[in-house]
């Protein structure tokens, strides 16, 4: 990834027109089928360090990551690829603070998609 | 002079330079040129006008007069020796009378030498008349001529007073003379005097005289008095005594005149005081009505004073007397108003109590209906607010979600609202009581700060905490109320601090506490703003009830005026005051200060535990604010790392902080940094983000807004290995993820094992006008192939059971086995790794996509895989 992390955005709103072209009520199936995802596999993720099961984790955050792309969600998907580098040399501490910010970013993304329908 | 006057006229030195025939007579000789008269006359000249001389044993008297070159001596015979112009000329001398002469034909003038001095004129200087008079004050000129020929043609005494400048300064002089005739020569001589004192004295008595003339006429005040004489007393009045009581000038004087008049009421009391007054001394001073001869009745008020003689009787009374008819009769009036007014301030005051007492059981009446219909709206509106919580769980389409959310919305400000009145009529009807419980200060600081942080800071507002809490001690008192107080304002400060066009957004809570007396200690909350500020006006009417700054402010920024009456009421309960201070567009300060009991039950203070703090970099205001905070609840040991330093990280302590405003020197010490146990970095609020991003590994916060609590909090929260599943459960709307399998009947297959991918790659395909089947793994997508003929295989790498390389391996196997052509296949991977794409190469994957995958991407590797596929 060549952006510097502290440009990355919380939700790139532009990416997934990229994809899928401007059509609203497509992007906000897109953008509700994301947080779905993410609500459950972060539950896997959290479930996965808890039993500290490196190669789960890194295998579940690599999953969520391609879809996190996809949606503009650029720290979540770096926050996710750090997960998959911190997994194989099993720094668990490390991966528990990313695991934290992960979630942060997520809540974010719901408050800000929440925001924009209201 | 004259022939027939004997003179002799000398030189200044005295010696004799002509004889007047009439001398040469009188002396019997002529041979007297050129000898000193004083040698000659056996006499001493040098410093009179006038002496005894002796020639051949006759006495004569000379007359000294000055002339320009000399002397002129008049000779006059004598009898004795005994000089009697000496004599005269001594006591007038002693009188400093000058004297002086005036010739009526001649106009010659002579002036002595005390005369010249009064005139300012050197004694050896002859003047003439004109000069004389030039000397004189030029009002006073004209009095000369006119003095001199009334008396010389009619004998009118010459005698007045004139003004000239002597020194520098004005003086008078009193100016007198008569004629005097020899033969046929007239003269006038005469004497002046020197009356500056006596005539300024007398110009000022007139002056004074004048003046309380004037201040008596203008009061007009009428003057009395009476004089004994043997046993008689003689009176007398002014004019103006007169012309109040409106008598003939004639009657003046006759006192029966006055007492005629007298009001008969007021007659005897008068009169008796008077008597008491001429013969005791003592003062008299009555008010008393009189009755005019046209029937009118005046008010006079008289006040007099005894005076006595030398033997020390009462022989004279002085007094005044004033007509104070009009002052009367205003007083009368304003007697007569005032009388008036207090009988309608009477009837106003009971007509007011009557109103207050409607007004209060009117207010009654009200807070007991606010009270019933407040508790019956609650329930109902509890049940609303459970069943929209209930729905809000429910899957809703998008716009029946937006109505629930108003409607959740309102029904939670209802019951705000709903609350403040119940407060509101509580306080008023003295029913709220108050709590005395132990309570930790902190804890309520952190609770009332978390509660606005989040909302703050989505706001774009920065909100900055300061506790000072050094000196804390256990507390006691209603916490609940206080923390109402302190929610209302804080929630007010982020309320009208969020309005667009504020050049800077900020809140500052100052958190301090001091003990008071053994018993007692006091907290001071500062709530300090940068929003849209109140004018004086306002602040005047701040706790009213239903009252807010201005009727736009409820319509910008909501609410119904309730909270600060509440919290105005309940500070006074507390015993505590909130002061405000505002500017209009620069923002406000509230400061609530309230005493708290101290409790005094013992208790264990905890051992602090070690904490390593490393500072990295130059230490911000804000990190040294939550270094202090540390200090307060850790045993903290504190190292300073500087970028390109040898020091070796190494610490026993469970927990460690870094305070660091500088990414890259954090960075430089990052290696040692991850090694430590249970480390936290706190940055400034405004480096959070980039720190959070830069160092993902690491737990970063942000130092403000940092309540001591907090602070304890994060370092435990730390310290835990696990991650509790609570704390990552939030809510998404469940989705259908299933994509629509349609098996073997297109001619592209997908294989993708995460939904959402499959979703939008299907997605992105229909766009471009193609269809595919879905397998979720490479299993599946091994069977499709192997039962359905595709033109194309896009595939991910990484999947679960059987992955994309493991299947692109089966398909190629079973191809060459069966020699059929191999299809094409597509890598579609999220995998950015170096090699990744030969690693695709060399397994017999035709073409590489990364995820996520652009529609023009996808269009290119349809048109180059696709279109030209067997």
């Amino acid at each position: 990834m060549s952006t510097q992390p502290d440009e990355l955005k919380t939700l790139n709103r532009n990416t997934i027109i990229d994809l899928v072209g401007d059509e609203p009520d497509k992007i906000r199936k897109f953008h509700a089928e994301f947080l779905a995802q993410a609500a459950t596999v972060l539950k896997t993720i959290v479930q996965s360090f808890n039993i500290n099961d490196f190669g789960e984790l890194k295998s579940q955050a690599h999953f969520l990551k391609t879809s996190a792309r996809a949606v503009g969600a650029e720290r979540s998907a770096y926050f996710l690829e750090t997960i998959e580098r911190y997994s194989l040399t099993k720094n668990k501490s490390a991966i528990k603070q990313i695991i934290i910010k992960l979630n942060g970013e997520f809540i974010a993304i719901k408050k800000e998609l929440t925001n924009g329908e209201h | 002079m004259e022939g027939s006057i004997p003179f002799l006229v000398t030189d200044k030195a005295l010696l004799i330079k002509s004889i007047s025939p009439a001398a040469v007579e009188l002396l019997g000789c002529k041979d007297v040129l050129g000898l000193s008269i004083q040698a000659l006359l056996n006499l001493e000249l040098d410093k009179v006008d006038s002496a005894i001389g002796c020639y051949k044993n006759h006495y004569f008297k000379l007359y000294k007069y000055s002339t320009a070159n000399g002397y002129s001596f008049v000779l006059q015979k004598s009898n004795t020796v005994f000089d009697e112009g000496s004599f005269l000329a001594d006591a007038i001398n002693s009188a400093n009378i000058g004297l002086w002469r005036y010739n009526l034909e001649s106009k010659y003038v002579y002036l002595s030498d005390i005369t010249k001095q009064f005139l300012g004129i050197a004694k050896g200087v002859q003047v003439t008349w004109r000069q004389l008079l030039c000397l004189v004050h030029k009002d006073d000129r004209a009095l000369f001529p006119l003095f001199f020929e009334n008396h010389a043609q009619f004998s009118v005494p010459l005698q007045f007073e004139f003004r000239l400048k002597s020194a520098g300064q004005k003086r008078w002089f009193a100016l007198k003379g008569s004629l005097a005739k020899h033969g046929a020569l007239q003269w006038i001589n005469g004497t002046l005097q020197d009356c500056t004192i006596e005539k300024n004295t007398v110009i000022a008595l007139n002056d004074a005289d004048e003046s309380k003339q004037l201040a008596i006429e203008a009061g007009k005040i009428g003057t009395w008095r009476a004089t004994k004489s043997g046993n008689l007393w003689h009176w007398k009045w002014d004019m103006l005594a007169n012309t109040i009581f409106k008598l003939e000038p004639k009657d003046i004087g006759d006192l029966n005149k006055w007492v005629e008049l007298l009001h008969p009421e007021d007659r005897p009391k008068v009169l008796a005081a008077l008597d008491e007054s001429l013969k005791t001394g003592v003062e008299f001073k009555q008010h008393y009505r009189s009755i005019l001869k046209n029937g009118d009745v005046i008010y006079v008020f008289a006040q007099g004073r005894v005076g006595k003689n030398y033997k020390g009787e009462h022989c004279r009374i002085d007094g005044v007397c004033i007509d104070q008819t009009e002052i009367h009769k205003a007083q009368q009036a304003l007697k007569e108003l005032n009388t008036e007014l207090e009988t309608r301030v009477n009837d106003r005051t009971a007509e007011l109590h009557k109103t207050l007492q409607k007004a209060e059981r009117a207010n009654k009446i009200k807070s007991e209906f606010l009270s019933m219909i407040s508790h019956e709206l609650r329930t109902p509106l509890n049940g609303i607010i459970g069943a929209l919580d209930l729905l809000t769980h429910c899957s809703l389409a998008n716009e029946s979600k937006g109505l629930v959310y108003t409607a959740s919305t309102s029904a939670n400000h209802l019951i705000t609202i709903l609350n403040d009145l119940l407060d509101l009529n509580k306080i008023e009807a003295g029913k709220l009581e108050l709590e005395t419980v132990v309570f930790d200060l902190p804890i309520l600081l952190s609770d009332v700060v978390c509660t606005f942080s989040a909302s703050a800071r989505e706001k774009g507002i920065s909100l900055y905490v300061y506790e000072d809490l050094k000196l804390l001690q256990p507390l006691k008192g209603d916490e609940n109320r206080f923390r109402q107080i302190l929610l209302n304002i804080l929630g007010n400060a982020i309320k009208f601090t969020n309005t667009e066009g504020l050049e800077q957004k900020r809140i500052t809570l100052n958190a301090q506490f001091k003990q008071l007396n053994i018993y007692q200690g006091e907290i001071t909350i500062r709530i300090a703003d940068t929003g849209v500020g109140m004018s004086k006006e306002t602040i005047n009417k701040l706790f009213t009830p239903f009252t807010q700054a201005e009727k736009s402010t409820t319509r910008k920024f909501g609410g119904t005026g309730l909270g600060l009456s509440i919290c105005g009421k309940l500070i006074d309960l507390l015993g505590g005051q909130i002061i405000v201070e505002s500017a209009l567009h620069k923002g406000s300060a509230f400061t609530i200060k309230a005493p708290f009991w101290l409790d005094t039950s013992e208790r264990d203070e905890p051992a602090k535990v070690p904490l390593t703090c490393y500072i990295i970099g130059q230490l911000s205001f804000d990190n040294a604010h939550l270094l202090t905070l540390a200090q307060s609840l850790y045993d903290v040991t504190l190292i300073e790392l500087e970028s390109g330093g040898e020091v070796s990280i190494e610490s026993a302590a469970s927990q460690h902080l870094v305070l660091s405003c500088e990414i890259e020197t954090v960075q430089f010490w990052l290696p040692q940094l991850e090694l430590l146990r249970n480390l936290i970095v706190y940055t400034d609020s405004s480096l959070h983000s980039q720190f959070n991003l830069s160092f993902a590994q690491l737990a970063i916060y942000p130092n403000q807004p940092m309540t001591a609590h907090q602070l304890g909090l994060q370092i435990q929260a730390q310290q835990q290995e696990q991650l509790s599943m609570d704390d990552f459960a939030f809510e998404a709307e469940p989705q259908e993820q299933s994509v629509e399998k349609d098996i073997c009947i297109h001619d592209i297959l997908l294989v993708e094992d995460n939904p959402f991918n499959q979703n939008l790659i299907k997605n992105q395909l229909e766009k471009l006008g193609f269809h595919c089947d879905v397998a979720s793994n490479g299993a599946e997508g091994f069977n499709y192939w192997h039962s359905h003929h595709y033109k194309l295989i896009l595939t991910d790498c990484h999947m679960p059971e059987v992955d994309g390389y493991e299947m692109t391996k089966q398909i190629r196997t079973e191809e060459a086995k069966s020699e059929q052509t191999p299809v094409p296949i597509i890598a579609v991977t999220g995998a950015v790794m170096q090699g990744e794409k030969d690693i695709c190469t060399s397994i017999g994957m035709n073409d590489f996509l990364c995820k996520p995958v652009r529609l023009t991407d996808i269009k290119l590797i349809m048109e180059r895989w696709y279109e030209h596929s067997a």
